[in-house]
């Protein structure tokens, strides 16, 4: 039985929400959400269940870090990956301190996104 | 006379205002009270509707978060209906430790609710000032049947006070109004009433007034027989024998009033018998306090005029001119004057007193004493100038010397710090042009010739991808682990790295490594980081085969161990030596290298209190790079 694994992706640079959508098309099980900035994706959140997110730390409005911890309340199941542009070291040194995530560098080459999701989603089922 | 008509005015005024408060105050004193009450009763019958229904609101949602919680489903559209209503201003799940968990508006969750209502056992009503508009707001408090620490979670409710303010603003408008009417109707009759009583008493006043200022031509109006009419007839009757008899003294009075300088006259006891206004301005006295006194009191202690000889010569020659004495006022200020008198004799020839003129001359003495000030301080400034002058040079010879030592440092730093600010510019864009051609590569198949054009797209991107990280490197201050690590090995694991390009070029290595050094304290990964960057460049340099010569000593007395690559390849010439660790500076040809590994190199080692130095004899003659790495003085055994 395949699982549908519903990712969202939280970014505000149109072209790395394209990449996604477009690297993560081919993938049949795969749902991909977006959202350009933090509050969008909480609204996304609070209407899907969700199983993996990509967060840009260097979001405008509340940063990744302040995200990451309003979608902590809502007590979901979800494994949430930061992703930096490496502009803002001081919010990378925060996110690599918080357990049970991880921090990526952009740009992502497409096996890393691959990893990442079957990595998470393997983690989810067992 | 304007003075006069002024008094006149107030004292009918305060007339007029006692008839008038009194008339206002009772009609004031019935009408506002009742309209009060009534105004009370409706807004207080109004506000309780409202929070009544509120109070179910609150009560019906908070039975829905309860179920919601348990069911691990908040109801997010129920409670925005909630908010829908426009008189609803917020709702908030809070714990019991005053933090709101969850609310309408995101941007609260997490913050610290500090108020006793927290946690509450039962249906509570507040009212609090919302701290973004200062807007006034009731709030409900319901607890919530959800248990923590055996405190209670609670479910707050802020509705608007406005639909009560509206209407109570609206009452006190309306009785204002009515109000307002009463005092003025009140006031009207109150103004022609006094008037009618208080203008014959006015004039008569105002009569008074002005024959006691000297105006004798002055007739009051006869208005009535009473009382008030006999005193007018009198009044007048008197300022007509005023007029007779009284000779005017204010011609005299007047010159002497109006001289500018100060005018005393002193009798033949040496007493004062008459002052001018300008003394009384000047010494600050009144006039009867100075009327009889000693002349003595108008001269500071010790001066001279009136000790004997001054007095004396006054006395011989009749007058004394121009002569500098101190007058004191009453505070015991001393004036400095330039005092005049004369003796004034009557028709026996006797003498009857002094005429004494003096004339201030603070302004004059204080134009000197500010003159000379500012001489004094023109010469300070001056030396001041000369010692600055000499101290500017001192500064500037230092600032030289610093100045070409800051040079280099500056510039990496300035790199790191492009580095950071484009980082996110570029790393964004990147993604996409890498993104796109690795999907691009996977769907084109295989033999197609887009392959290989789309191949150079990635591999470009990943070129842009490896300036970008490495320019970081200057502005990364975070911390790497230090470890203490045997420098041999990092270099042969480096070795094993490159192996394939070593062997591809036919380089020849020659280890030469000394027995015994120390253990040092680095960052494994980033030491391994400059030796691949040398042994790169080293193998680059011998593009037609060569030996490279990695040997191992101890460096300053033990102090440090260097770590030297010497290489048999192109060398580098003399002009360029200096320039190598500059970053973008590279003699490779273009895409080889990012012309960055030197000064990323230079920077890891700066950070280790290590350095790096490159030597070469010139064009043809090979190159040695010598890196030194310090001893670890305490804590270190081999």
């Amino acid at each position: 039985m395949k699982v549908k694994i519903n990712v969202l992706i939280i970014d505000d640079d149109e072209i790395v929400r394209d990449v996604f959508l477009r690297v993560l098309q081919k993938r049949e099980n795969v749902k991909v959400f977006v959202a350009e900035n933090g509050y969008e994706g909480i609204e996304i959140l609070k209407r899907n269940p969700l199983h993996t997110i990509f967060l840009d730390l260097g979001l405008p409005d509340i940063n990744g870090i302040e995200t990451f911890k309003k979608i902590q309340r809502l007590n979901l199941n979800v494994i949430v990956t930061f992703m930096t542009a490496s502009s803002n070291l001081s919010l990378e040194e925060k996110a690599k301190k918080i357990p049970n995530t991880q921090v990526v560098y952009k740009p992502l080459e497409i096996e890393e996104i691959y990893n990442i999701i079957d990595r998470n989603s393997q983690y989810r089922l067992n | 006379m304007r003075e006069i008509t002024n008094r006149v005015l107030q004292r009918r005024k305060s007339l007029f205002i006692k008839i008038f408060l009194l008339m206002a105050g009772l009609g004031i004193g019935i009408s506002i009270p009742s309209i009060l009450i009534f105004t009370a009763h409706h807004i207080k019958e109004m506000k309780n509707v409202l929070v009544e229904n509120n109070k179910l609101t609150a009560e019906l949602a908070s039975m829905n978060v309860q179920s919601g919680y348990f069911l691990q489903q908040w109801p997010f559209e129920f409670l925005k209906k909630i908010k829908d209503n426009e008189n609803i201003v917020y709702w908030r799940v809070v714990k019991p430790d005053g933090e709101i968990y969850l609310a309408d508006d995101a941007e609260v969750w997490g913050k610290i609710i500090d108020d006793e209502a927290v946690a509450t056992m039962t249906t509570l009503m507040k009212e609090e000032i919302l701290s973004q508009t200062g807007e006034k707001i009731g709030v409900i408090v319901t607890p919530l049947d959800i248990k923590e620490d055996g405190r209670q979670w609670t479910f707050w409710l802020g509705y608007s006070l406005k639909p009560i303010l509206a209407m109570r603003s609206k009452m006190l408008f309306m009785s204002l109004g009515a109000g307002l009417l009463i005092i003025i109707l009140v006031g009207f009759f109150a103004y022609y009433f006094s008037k009618g009583i208080t203008r014959p008493l006015k004039q008569l006043v105002e009569g008074t007034k002005a024959i006691s200022k000297g105006n004798l031509d002055y007739e009051i109006k006869k208005e009535s027989t009473d009382e008030i009419g006999e005193l007018a007839d009198s009044f007048n009757k008197m300022a007509g024998d005023l007029k007779r008899t009284t000779i005017s003294r204010d011609y005299f009075d007047n010159i002497i009033r109006s001289m500018i300088d100060t005018l005393v006259i002193f009798d033949s006891q040496e007493k004062i018998k008459m002052v001018n206004r300008a003394t009384l301005d000047l010494l600050q006295y009144r006039e009867e306090e100075l009327i009889g006194k000693p002349a003595s009191i108008l001269f500071a202690e010790g001066e001279a005029l009136f000790r004997k000889e001054k007095l004396g010569e006054l006395i011989e020659r009749g007058k004394i001119r121009n002569f500098d004495t101190t007058y004191l006022t009453k505070s015991g200020e001393k004036i400095p004057v330039s005092f005049s008198g004369s003796i004034m004799r009557n028709a026996k020839r006797e003498i009857e007193g002094i005429v004494g003129v003096a004339k201030d001359i603070r302004k004059t003495q204080k134009l000197i004493s500010e003159l000379k000030a500012a001489n004094l301080e023109l010469t300070r400034s001056k030396n001041a100038m000369l010692n600055m002058l000499e101290d500017l040079d001192e500064s500037h010879r230092k600032l030289k010397a610093f100045h070409s030592q800051l040079l280099q440092t500056e510039k990496m730093v300035a790199v790191g710090r492009l580095a950071a600010g484009v980082a996110h510019e570029i790393n964004n864009p990147l993604s996409g042009v890498l993104g796109f051609a690795q999907v691009l590569l996977q769907e084109i198949p295989e033999g197609n010739a887009w392959r290989r054009d789309v191949g150079k797209i990635e591999e470009g991107a990943k070129r842009c991808k490896k300036i970008v990280s490495d320019l970081l490197t200057f502005s990364r201050q975070e911390d790497f682990e230090m470890e203490l690590a045997d420098i041999r090995e990092v270099i042969d694991s480096t070795l094993s790295l490159c192996q394939n390009q070593i062997l591809l070029e036919k380089v020849k290595i020659i280890r030469d490594y000394e027995e015994n050094l120390p253990k040092l304290r680095v960052s494994i990964p980033q030491i391994e980081q400059v030796f691949l960057n040398l042994i790169t460049n080293a193998i680059q340099a011998m593009s037609e085969g060569g030996e490279l010569k990695i040997s191992t000593r101890w460096g300053n007395g033990g102090d440090s161990v260097e770590i030297s690559f010497t290489d048999t390849g192109k060398g580098i010439e003399k002009e360029n030596l200096p320039r190598i660790f500059e970053p973008f500076y590279t003699t490779q040809e273009v895409g080889k290298g990012t012309g960055l590994g030197l000064s990323v190199s230079y920077e890891i080692l700066k950070r280790h209190n290590g350095s790096i130095k490159a030597e070469s004899e010139g064009e043809g003659k090979g190159a040695r790079f010598m890196v030194i790495l310090p001893v670890e003085k305490k804590g270190y055994e081999s």
